[in-house]
């Protein structure tokens, strides 16, 4: 999908839209090539686990164990029901079509 | 999502025309269509008059010459509406106000061409009608807007009285619309005063009009060449105002 | 002497508009980009719609000057034809059929599209017989939208065209005017109330104030000057220090700021650690906030940030 392209689908101003995309080439997120189109660039999305990785634990986990505490609900249940959560989507992934 | 859009209109050919004359085209355009109806009815009125008349009594006089006053003021009511609506149209559409009073006036100009043209012929055309059907045609004597019954005298003073009278109607429109109610009721005088004057100098009791003498007048009818001078300076006249007023006109934000 | 081929700017240098004893626009200086889509933003009574006519040269300055393209747009043959202003409803003869409003249009306008007007009419369902006195208001609000888009001018200012229209017919002219702006490429000025909606269309912004220029900055860098805070009150309070604050509210123990601020990477999860909900501030509540009485100051500084 070219930056106008995906402007126009997602209603936003091509210029910003044309910057981020820049800003992921620049971050070596994306790189282009000249006359085919944008692609994802080898190794990004490994790194971009990793970034999430970090901004997961500091802004969605680390909120979950405050907002545990604040309930007063103990921090072992929350590890067991993450572990039955884990065990039961586990066993539907395996039944249903790989995502 | 339809798979085929409807056609507006066909396409038009490359070439375009100016905004003067685009102007002229529109106004005409518009305005026909309103005058088919008027000399319609006008038709028919001239018509049906004399026809219930001979069967009821005998005719004697002609109908027509009645319609004249009406090829003053009918035609000058509309340009009054035409540069009080138009003017904002025209400039919403990317025009220059200059353009717009070229167009109007050459509009202006056509019309009372038009309207000279089929009230002389159409006086014409009914004195034959009832020659041919035996009866009398005679012109009811109102003292003032009373031509010499020639064609061609009919003509001049038709075309002289009307271009006055439409360039006044826009010019009348033009200061109500640009100054507001006050100023143009203040100065009708002087907007609309002009009509008013034609159809009294185009009289047939006109001792009274200066420099009849020096264009050959024989104390009746205010002579012809006289007519057409004083209708040309009073065009200038209302045109130049009409031009400086118009041309500066602010256009105001739309209501509803 | 003549203005450049292609989308044109529109400049102010010290434009003052007085109508009697009111003051419309008071020496305002300021840019549009040409090219861009432009908000022109405001409140009621802000000067906006004075501006938009300047520039179209529905009237004239009473001092300073306004340029369209680096010329004075007054009368201006060669230029007039590239600028269009449709306010509310547009200036449409009334008397006549949409399809002859459509074809007087294409005349005037050198670079008008046919087939952009024909697609519109269909998605706003529009009769072209139809005359506009006929019309209701959302649909003469529609095509108004249909001549502003189809006649492609390469400056249109759109003032408050949406009035009228349903949600869904207004998504529907977001998406004509971005596709045709992508197709042809022009300077749009687009002025709406519904700023939450039409924010992300947009590339520059402009606010108003009582005639005055409130801000002129590029979107982008509007959008991450605002920061809202949420927390325990005296964490809220510990994280304002220093910086403006455009607006606070309390509930108990809770408080929560608006204020201005470029954070850096650090100090975001710093204020998450403390216990503070950190959220961007949407377009709409910062021009709520800086056209507030007193709000001048404030806006002084986003200017200048």
């Amino acid at each position: 999908m070219s930056t106008t392209q995906y402007a126009t689908t997602f209603r936003i101003n091509p210029a910003t839209a044309a910057k981020a995309f820049a800003q992921l080439v620049d971050d070596g997120i994306l790189y282009k090539r000249r006359g085919v189109g944008m692609f994802v660039a080898p190794g990004a999305p490994d790194r971009l686990r990793a970034e999430g990785r970090e901004t997961f634990f500091a802004e969605t986990v680390d909120p979950v164990a405050d907002h545990a505490r604040a309930l007063g609900i103990p921090l072992e249940d929350v590890i067991a029901r993450l572990r039955a959560h884990a065990a039961r989507t586990a066993g539907d992934r395996q039944d249903g079509a790989a995502s | 999502m339809t798979a085929t859009t409807r056609t507006l209109f066909p396409a038009r050919p490359a070439t375009r025309q100016g905004p003067a004359l685009r102007t002229a085209t529109c106004l005409l355009t518009w305005f026909g269509q309103v005058s088919l109806w008027y000399w319609a009815i006008v038709l028919v009125v001239v018509v049906a008059v004399p026809l219930v008349v001979d069967a009821v009594g005998s005719v004697g006089t002609s109908t027509i010459w009645f319609a004249r006053q009406s090829g003053v003021w009918f035609p000058f009511s509309i340009m009054i509406g035409i540069a009080t609506t138009y003017p904002q149209v025209h400039v919403a559409s990317g025009m220059t106000r200059r353009s717009y009073v070229r167009g109007a006036l050459a509009a202006a100009a056509l019309t009372a061409m038009a309207f000279a043209l089929l009230m002389a012929g159409g006086l014409m055309a009914e004195r034959a009608w009832y020659g041919a059907m035996g009866w009398d045609w005679s012109l009811q004597d109102q003292g003032w807007f009373d031509p010499d019954v020639t064609f061609g005298g009919l003509l001049v003073a038709y075309l002289a009285t009307f271009v006055v009278a439409y360039v006044s109607g826009l010019l009348v429109g033009t200061v109500y619309a640009a100054a507001g109610g006050w100023w143009g009721t203040l100065t009708l005088p002087l907007t609309a005063g002009p009509s008013l004057a034609m159809t009294i100098l185009v009289g047939n009791s006109n001792d009274w009009v200066p420099f009849s003498d020096l264009f050959g007048g024989t104390g009746e009818s205010t002579p012809l060449a006289l007519v057409v001078v004083v209708a040309a300076v009073l065009t200038a006249a209302l045109a130049a105002a009409f031009w400086l007023i118009a041309t500066r006109r602010s256009i105001a934000p739309r209501r509803g | 002497m003549t203005a450049p081929a292609g989308p044109l700017g529109l400049e102010a240098r010290d434009l003052t508009v007085r109508y009697g004893r009111k003051t419309a626009l008071d020496a305002v200086d300021l840019s549009v980009p040409a090219g861009s889509i432009t908000g022109l933003l405001g409140r009621n009574g802000s000067g906006k719609t004075t501006l938009a006519s300047v520039a179209a040269a529905f009237r004239r300055p009473t001092s300073g000057a306004v340029l369209v393209g680096g010329e004075d747009p007054w009368e201006n043959d060669d230029l007039l034809p590239r600028v269009l202003l449709v306010r509310e409803s547009g200036d449409v003869i009334d008397t006549e059929t949409l399809r002859s409003n459509l074809r007087f249009a294409e005349d005037c306008r050198p670079a008008f599209s046919r087939e952009v007007a024909e697609r519109l009419m269909d998605r706003f369902e529009l009769d072209p017989g139809a005359k506009p006195q006929k019309l209701s208001r959302g649909q003469k609000s529609a095509f108004g939208i249909v001549l502003g888009v189809a006649a492609r001018a390469d400056l249109t200012i759109l003032d408050e065209v949406h009035l009228g229209l349903d949600a869904p017919s207004r998504y529907a002219f977001y998406d004509a005017l971005l596709e045709d702006y992508v197709a042809h490429p022009r300077t749009i000025v687009l002025s709406s109330h519904l700023i939450g909606e039409v924010e992300r269309l947009l590339e520059h912004v402009v606010v108003l104030d009582h005639g005055r220029v409130l801000l002129a900055q590029d979107a982008d860098a509007l959008r991450v000057t605002g920061v809202s805070v949420t927390g325990p009150v005296r964490e809220v309070e510990r994280f304002v220090v220093g910086r403006t604050v455009l607006g606070r509210q309390r509930l108990g123990g809770t408080a929560q700021a608006t204020v201005l601020a470029t954070l850096a990477d650090g100090e975001a999860a710093d204020a998450r650690a403390a216990g503070l909900d950190l959220g961007p501030v949407p377009l709409q509540d910062l021009f709520v906030h800086l056209t507030a009485d007193g709000a001048a100051d404030a806006a002084r500084e986003l200017g200048r940030a």
